[in-house]
């Protein structure tokens, strides 16, 4: 099955459109980026719906189907909480057969079948075991979210409503909390469809008692079951002394058991470690409990707990427009009195075209008037909702508050590991994280294998020890285990794991942060502690304070692409793998973020899909000091190193440095061990902060060598031992002297023995140094070029140019005549010509020559990272040619530019996993025409013009539509192509690159907007923003071709 | 899954020197005791496999499995016949090759130089062979089936280069029976030995501690798998005293809770090491007898010594080792009426619910 296959079928067919394959791909793009192709065109929602289960989801479907605007929020990762979150994969077939087509096909859609290897179903969809009709967790969340998107209901997930303005005793609009902060929409009516309408309860401060929680295991290699409930020991006090056991239709080992307790105490983050614990003693104990559990593991478990109350009356509503809709336990039946109760609502809604003005904000246990909010506009291009930053004083006006000595903002693969460390060292410790469960891209994005990092530290091979054991004693899978491990170190290390929590903004006095604010359930709290470490991984905290960064590429802003990996199931489909990357994302973007969840949807398998949306790369904050690749590529010794990294270059792609350009820096170079100084956790311009994980401070060429989860979880425990000691001795982080560390570590195998060696910070700079390598080039060793580039430049031009007038041997001068046109001198251009013009002839006469960047094993491992093949080679001339800024190559360049092609279309792999890799769908010629674009950019010269042009028109180059659904998913570099051509047009003064650049701002891609809006702002000195008619207006005017505008750009390092 | 039968066999019986091909280092003049009980565990497979549990003739316990195993992916496979020695924490001690040499691709015997290696790669418990499977070492040639062993063409470097030359298959077959999912087994069968065999204990107690095994046996006391405390108080004063092995002593600190605090000697020892104790080491003590059911009063009055002149943070974990314990709940009241002046919001929420308590 091809992919495109596989996508049309892993699309539940809605009952509003019933699409044949053909259409898929235009119906997909119009039901995704309707939220993200238009600036919004009214201020004021008829309905916004707060929770995305069953009830918030009827509701939302049918006010937008009556023409209202609706706006439906959901706090977690996809809609249909009640079973996905939950897990409760299963209901009542008694009335199923009622349902409507629509409705039937929402639970059980036609593709899910491909997936199922448990034949022993019968009924609708071959779902129905005995009384049971079973779901899968994918099919649902994947048909609700469609089916909103089709009834053009606005979805935001991973948003939470925390607070309603209103006027007069009416509601005038929500305060939502986001990984991007808070924001307010505007609305005349609000229906809380949150679970037991917790949102409700809260706000209006009704007392409330859970009495009890259930929880969820889904089983493996469960054998022959024969009983529907197991009766248990009164020893693991679950309700009644009872486990109900549900079938699974994934394969015939699959099971779910249902569990009820009595809550130990109301605080929901207890409820959720407790659900925690009794699943692993019950794990341990599953031979003692029925013999089809002999060979049973928990392949996951819900990722809540359903509540219980004792009273679930509703509380009394004192606003206008304020209606609450309560789901019920999930049957078939339900399902319908849910639906119709939804309905009716909706249709009682008052009518109101009103534009929403708000006097107060109202919070859990306070009242804010809106002279004390600052509302701002967002940065988010054709992003169709009406909404606007919202910020205030946290400190003062949130009442809910948590004090702490460390406060960790994430739980994941760094997170987890700050807390056990800081708790270790006795800290009073909190960590905080979106999710109910630690670990993070691990756990619950699915990423659980190590690749490349320092995996012979200490403390590594400690932990995973720890992690594999805990998952083999309790009858768990390794990710399960983890999640575990995590939780239950830190309580035992005396720390506290805060779940549930959307970071929303920072605690800020006088430059120093001393905590963070995060929404849980509805309410918004401080977290308020002496040292605080941000481990978002993304640098929310920190940039919710103000610190400065930078992200992905320098001029393009590309980042790497996100993945959201699917569960494995028991039908692997061939063309699909389970660990598929996306998109590329501005996750710092609401619109991004959304963006990518929803493509997530429409392309995961219908079994489940791991909540958690896996982002490579996002915010590097700038610290005290920026790793770059000098340091790497140095193997710089630091005096206050505080950990080892280790990886190649892996940058998805060839790499956008003038590095990798001229051919020192290309994808999997080999491996190297690169050392982290603690100033790199130590953001510049804030105190009282840590950064932790993939966010130091460092530039993206670095990135690529110490993103790995072996060293991030490292750093993270050692970070975690650092905030502990500034705590207990009152530091500010940029005054901490980390030397008595280091020892405590090296003693322990954390840290090398010798960490304490003198430091090479230097060694670059050294005469000695400069004029051996200089030397060993000129004797004509090659790999002494990568070496000579790391050199300063200063110093390096002078005695280049000495050995190069002295050198006599041919290909020795033509080395030191790449080295002096690396540093901007022309002196041996001729020679670097003369080479080009003859490798590019024996290119044309014997073909495509093989070898380019996709062709993995091809340039992994090179011996020295001497760069092989004439393909690259050639690249290589083309690129230091670019950097000498010298118009005499002009000639040869413009020869090579008239003469490349696209060299066919995207080059199809043998190996599913790489076919399905969007970094490797290129052309052949993809990396020779960006190195074209180098040179122009930096010389650009009118006669390139024709050659460019040439290159648009060619099929496989042009015409590029990155709104296209097929082709942003798929080709989503051929776009980055297409818009580095404009820019070089336009910088060599062709009408049609600018044109190009300004089609690029309607870029459905964040980055390719900024990008083409950035240059051509520098290339006209004009600014209009991404506004394209604006552009067009000011570029009509202009007589073509306009004068050249050379690129100036430093060195990315 | 684990003992389901003992048997007593003669090893020189089983395991002629001359049917050893070859013998890891480590091995080289252990004189086994005659003893050996059979056990089982699951392989890799699910299947069960026998487990020699043998001595070493000063008492030592370790673990042995011999198999036959073939090597092999598509088309050609061919079986080695080898023994596996784990120590008695399960970790990889020791290799043999029975009747004939390990192999290669090109079906030349390993060479002196390639069992070091190999033996060098098993004895690192983290190897990137660990993420991979069999499966993941090849990638199907366009045309015909890939070679057994082979390193060539598809198979990948960095895996190629953490295994025995033109050996990639077999160095990954005998490290993962060696590596994955064994330790934890044979550490259940260690602790079963251990419970059941008193003789064993007090041997292994009483032998002079190496920082392997004192690891060992303080993480299995921290984790309360083992019965006979009466040796812990003694192992963890020892332990705390090791400034030179540092992982020791956090381990040790981590067992507090598993103590007998009713030894007296040891509760001395205790209030001693604790009143030297640094802040932060005292804090990680503290959350330890936040376990501890029953406190001694000595030990209370050690750790209330000066109280309100203490770090803040350190008093409020003070109070909540404290929570619930009635028989102190007075002097706690007192000490707490003299810490309103202390200007922590956390501290103070904590007092309050304090004083309300009690």
């Amino acid at each position: 099955m091809n992919r495109r296959k596989f996508l049309n079928i892993s699309l539940p067919a809605t009952g509003a459109i019933m699409m044949g394959s053909g259409m898929m791909s235009l119906e997909a793009k119009a039901e995704i980026y309707r939220q993200f192709s238009s600036s919004s065109n009214f201020d004021t929602y008829d309905l916004v719906v707060n929770g995305g289960g069953l009830a918030g989801y009827f509701a939302a479907s049918y006010a937008a189907k009556s023409g209202k605007k609706v706006l439906l929020i959901e706090k977690r990762t996809s809609p249909g909480f009640e079973l996905f979150a939950k897990h409760k994969l299963w209901m009542e077939a008694d009335g199923f057969e009622d349902f409507s087509p629509e409705l039937s096909n929402l639970f059980l859609p036609k593709g899910e079948v491909a997936e199922m290897n448990n034949s022993l179903g019968k009924g609708p969809g071959n779902s129905k075991f005995e009384d049971e009709i079973l779901l899968f967790s994918g099919s649902i969340r994947k048909g609700m979210l469609r089916n909103l998107l089709v009834s053009k209901v606005h979805v935001l997930l991973m948003t939470d409503v925390c607070g309603i303005f209103q006027d007069k005793g009416k509601v005038k609009g929500v305060l939502m909390a986001g990984k991007q902060g808070l924001q307010h929409v505007k609305c005349n009516n609000f229906i809380d469809a949150s679970d037991q309408v917790m949102f409700s309860r809260n706000f209006f401060n009704q007392a409330y008692e859970i009495d009890r929680a259930g929880f969820v295991l889904e089983l493996k290699n469960v054998e022959n079951p024969q009983k529907k409930v197991l009766s248990v020991s009164r020893d693991y006090k679950v309700h009644q002394d009872q486990i109900a056991f549900h079938r699974g239709k994934l394969s015939e080992g699959q099971a779910f058991l249902d569990f009820e307790f009595k809550v130990e105490e109301q605080s929901l983050e207890l409820i959720e470690h407790q659900a925690r614990h009794k699943a692993a003693l019950l794990g341990q104990n599953f031979k003692n409990i029925d013999p089809s559990l002999k060979n049973a593991e928990i392949y996951q478990h819900g990722l809540e707990t359903s509540i219980i109350l004792k009273d679930d009356r509703l509380p009394e509503v004192d606003l206008e427009g304020y209606f609450m809709l309560n789901g019920k336990a999930v049957t078939s039946k339900n399902i319908q009195t849910t639906n119709e109760e939804a309905r009716k609502m909706v249709e009682s809604l008052p009518k109101s075209s009103r534009k929403a003005k708000a006097s107060t904000l109202r919070i859990h246990n306070a009242e804010i008037p809106l002279d004390q909010i600052r509302f701002t506009g967002l940065d988010e291009a054709s992003f169709s909702i009406p909404m606007e930053q919202v910020t205030f004083d946290y400190n003062a006006l949130v009442k809910d508050k948590e004090y702490c000595q460390v406060a960790v903002a994430g739980g994941g693969t760094g997170g987890s590991f700050v807390a056990k460390g800081a708790a270790g060292k006795g800290a009073n410790t909190i960590v905080a994280d979106y999710f109910n469960d630690l670990g993070g891209t691990k756990t619950m994005g699915g990423v659980m294998g190590y690749y490349h990092g320092v995996t012979s530290n200490g403390f590594f091979k400690k932990q995973n020890e720890e992690a594999e054991r805990t998952a083999f004693e309790n009858n768990m899978s390794t990710k399960v285990g983890r999640k575990y491990y995590h939780l239950k170190e830190i309580l035992n290390a005396g720390g506290r794991f805060i779940p549930g929590a959307i970071f929303c903004g920072a605690i800020l006095e006088d430059q120093k942060v001393s905590g963070f604010l995060v929404c849980r359930n509805g309410k918004l709290q401080t977290i308020n502690g002496d040292v605080t470490v941000d481990a978002t991984g993304d640098g929310d905290i920190a940039s919710f304070a103000g610190a400065s960064f930078s992200q992905g590429n320098s001029r393009t802003g590309e980042t790497q692409n996100y993945s959201q990996w699917d569960v494995k199931g028991a039908v692997s489909i061939s063309s699909s793998p389970t660990n598929r990357d996306y998109d590329v994302l501005d996750t710092t973007k609401i619109s991004e973020l959304q963006r990518g969840l929803f493509l997530s949807h429409y392309e995961a398998h219908f079994y489940d899909f791991h909540p958690f949306l896996t982002v490579r790369e996002s915010r590097l904050i700038e610290g005290m000091h920026v790793l770059n690749l000098y340091d790497v590529a140095e193997k710089t010794h630091f005096k206050d190193v505080i950990a080892l990294a280790s990886s190649d270059f892996d940058p998805h792609n060839v790499g956008s440095s003038e590095f990798s350009k001229c051919g020192f820096l290309l994808p999997h170079s080999n491996d190297l061990t690169v050392e982290i100084p603690y100033r790199c956790i130590v953001p510049k311009s804030l105190d009282g902060l840590l950064i932790a994980g993939r966010g130091i401070s460092q530039t993206h060429n670095a990135m690529q060598f110490t993103r790995m989860t072996a060293d991030i979880l490292v750093l993270g425990y050692l970070t975690g031992q650092i905030a502990a000691d500034l705590a207990w001795t009152n530091t500010r982080p940029r005054d901490f002297d980390v030397s008595d560390l280091q020892r405590e570590w090296a003693d322990l195998g954390y840290l090398p023995k010798d960490y304490d060696r003198p430091s090479n910070e230097d060694k670059r700079f050294q005469e000695d140094e400069i004029n051996t390598r200089i030397a060993e080039l000129s004797e004509g060793k090659r790999e002494f070029l990568y070496e000579c580039s790391r050199l300063p430049k200063e110093k390096a031009i002078p005695v280049l140019k000495t050995y190069y007038g002295k050198s006599e041997d041919e290909k020795a001068k033509l080395l030191l005549a790449k080295a002096l046109a690396w540093f901007g001198e022309s002196d041996g251009n001729a020679l670097i010509v003369e080479e080009l013009q003859e490798m590019f002839d024996l290119e044309q006469k014997e073909g495509y020559p093989g070898g380019y960047v996709d062709d993995y094993d091809f340039i992994r491992g090179r011996e020295k990272n001497v760069l092989e093949g004439l393909f690259w080679r050639i690249n290589q001339n083309i690129a230091l040619l670019a950097m000498t800024g010298s118009k005499s190559s002009i000639p040869v360049i413009r020869n090579i530019i008239e003469n490349t092609t696209s060299g066919g279309g995207v080059v199809n792999r043998t190996n599913d996993y790489f076919n399905g890799r969007i970094d490797l769908k290129i052309i052949p010629f993809y990396n020779r025409i960006h190195n074209l674009c180098f040179y122009g950019d930096r010389i650009p010269d009118a006669q390139f013009i024709p050659g460019f042009e040439k290159l648009l028109k060619d099929e496989n180059i042009g015409g590029f539509k990155t709104e296209d659904y097929d082709e942003v998913r798929w080709r989503v570099y051929g776009g980055l192509l297409e818009i580095s051509i404009a820019a070089t047009l336009a910088r060599c003064g062709a009408k049609s690159g600018y044109q190009l650049l300004v089609n690029y701002l309607q870029d459905i891609h964040s980055n390719y907007k900024a990008f083409a809006r950035a240059e051509l702002r520098d290339i006209t000195h004009q600014d209009f923003g991404v506004n394209p008619l604006k552009w067009r207006r000011f570029l009509a005017e202009k007589q073509y071709p306009r004068p050249t505008r050379k690129l100036e750009k430093t060195i990315e390092v | 899954m684990f003992c389901i039968q003992i048997l007593f066999v003669f090893l020189l019986l089983l395991f002629n020197n001359n049917d050893v091909y070859f013998q890891s280092e480590k091995l080289h003049g252990v004189n086994w005791q005659p003893d050996v009980s059979v056990y089982h565990i699951e392989d890799d497979k699910g299947e069960q496999a026998e487990i020699f549990a043998k001595k070493d003739n000063k008492g030592f316990l370790y673990w042995h499995r011999k198999l036959k195993t073939p090597v092999c992916l598509i088309g050609e496979c061919k079986l080695i016949d080898i023994g596996i020695y784990w120590d008695l924490a399960g970790d990889f001690f020791g290799l043999e090759v029975y009747e004939e040499a390990l192999t290669k691709t090109d079906h030349s015997e390993f060479t002196e130089k390639d069992y070091l290696r190999l033996i060098e790669i098993l004895e690192n418990d983290w190897s990137p062979l660990r993420e991979y499977e069999l499966s993941d070492l090849v990638e199907k040639p366009e045309n015909g089936d890939p070679e057994v062993d082979g390193t060539s063409g598809a198979t990948k470097k960095e895996i190629a280069a953490e295994a025995v030359v033109d050996a990639v298959y077999t160095t990954h077959t005998i490290w993962h029976l060696s590596h994955v999912g064994e330790k934890e087994q044979l550490v259940n069968l260690t602790i079963n030995e251990l419970n059941k065999d008193e003789e064993l204990m007090t041997f292994l107690m009483q032998a002079p501690q190496i920082e392997h095994n004192s690891l060992f046996f303080l993480e299995l006391f921290a984790k309360g798998e083992l019965g006979q405390k009466d040796y812990l108080n003694s192992l963890v004063i020892n332990s705390l005293g090791r400034d030179d092995k540092p992982k020791v002593k956090e381990v040790a600190l981590k067992t507090l809770s598993k103590c007998n605090y009713s030894d007296n000697y040891f509760l001395q020892n205790i209030i001693d090491i604790y009143s030297g104790l640094p802040l932060t080491a005292k804090l990680q003590v503290l959350n330890e007898f936040k376990k501890v059911e029953n406190l001694p009063e000595p030990l209370f009055l050690a750790i209330v010594h000066h109280l309100e002149t203490q770090q803040e943070w350190y008093i409020i974990r003070v109070f909540e080792v404290m929570k619930n314990r009635d028989q102190y709940k007075d002097r706690l009241k007192g000490i707490a009426s003299n810490l309103s002046h202390i200007d922590n919001p956390q501290l103070q929420s904590i007092l309050s619910e304090y004083q309300k308590e009690i």
